[in-house]
């Protein structure tokens, strides 16, 4: 095994430190008790439906299940969107469930699926019926 | 008799299409497993193996990646990382040890959140590609864990297996 390798070795093995504790010191804390939220669903016909929610759940996903606002499935990095408010938007027709935080923005996609999306009081999340 | 550096015979390109079809085939076999894929391996191989023709088998493996899961954001991360990744295989062709090949592919697994993270920039900015590659990077541990065994353990056989047989077509 060469110098270099083993530097290699040592480098690639740090890096891997580094990020998983950049990932963990960075992660939301979860907040249990009641919360209250706001789900902004924008359909394709313009229409645009709030719904409030007084939840103790943690995760969005898990909320939006229960109440049965989305339909979808588990995917590789989580909950893959296919239906929103009755209104289905799957990839392959070329029409997909954009979910944003706070605005309609694109530095404001939504950088997890909505299965990990952590949920805090006063939160507002909008999906937006977007062709790519 | 092989063609320029560029050009291609027929059997290469019969060759290189059914390389690029069973990449993209090996992928879908091991879809269950997060982040665990053999194309970062079969990119390298290419590489060492092909030389600058390397990109006719990764274009058929992308092509086919693009077909059949639609269009997307991703489409624009795969334009350019199995690139890079071609690349520093091909820089680093002389090296013969399977450690070294581990962890470059381990090395690219560990970065592949970050090289994508270089479109979003463009997409939403620099805040929204840095909040995505840092919730990404679990899966980022994984696909490192993945290509760093994959490679140790596969590399070497599979270019020895595959350089035998292009030298004899």
């Amino acid at each position: 095994m060469s110098k270099k390798t083993i530097l290699a070795l040592i480098a690639l093995i740090l890096v891997v430190g580094v990020m998983a504790a950049v990932f963990v010191l960075t992660r939301p804390d979860t907040q249990k008790g009641a919360k209250e939220i706001v789900v902004v669903v924008n359909h394709a016909d313009g229409s645009s439906v709030p719904f409030v929610y007084h939840t103790d759940e943690e995760y969005l996903g898990a909320l939006l299940l229960s109440e049965k606002l989305i339909e979808g499935y588990e995917g590789q990095f989580g909950f893959v969107i296919e239906k929103v408010d009755g209104e289905a938007a799957t990839w392959d027709n070329g029409v997909w469930w954009a979910f944003y935080l706070n605005e309609v923005k694109p530095e404001n996609l939504a950088v997890v699926a909505v299965s990990e999306q952590v949920i805090k009081d006063g939160d507002l999340f909008i999906f937006n019926y977007e062709k790519f | 008799m092989k063609n320029s550096k560029v050009g291609i015979t027929v059997r290469e390109i019969a060759l290189f299409g059914v390389l690029g079809a069973l990449t993209f085939a090996a992928k879908l076999v091991m879809g269950w497993l997060p982040n665990i894929e053999p194309a970062s391996l079969m990119v390298m191989l290419f590489a060492v193996t092909f030389g600058k023709k390397c990109i006719y088998p990764i274009a058929v493996y992308i092509a086919m990646e693009f077909l059949v899961y639609g269009f997307g954001i991703w489409n624009v991360y795969y334009l350019y990382v199995w690139a890079i990744l071609a690349l520093a295989s091909y820089l680093l062709r002389q090296q013969r040890s399977p450690l070294s090949w581990a962890l470059l592919s381990g090395g690219f697994g560990l970065m592949f959140g970050a090289l994508c993270a270089i479109a979003d920039v463009f997409i939403g900015g620099v805040g929204y590609a840095a909040s995505k590659w840092v919730t990404g990077i679990p899966f980022d541990l994984l696909h490192c864990g993945g290509n760093f065994v994959i490679a140790l353990l596969l590399f070497k056989p599979l270019r020895e297996l595959m350089e035998k047989l292009y030298q004899r077509i």
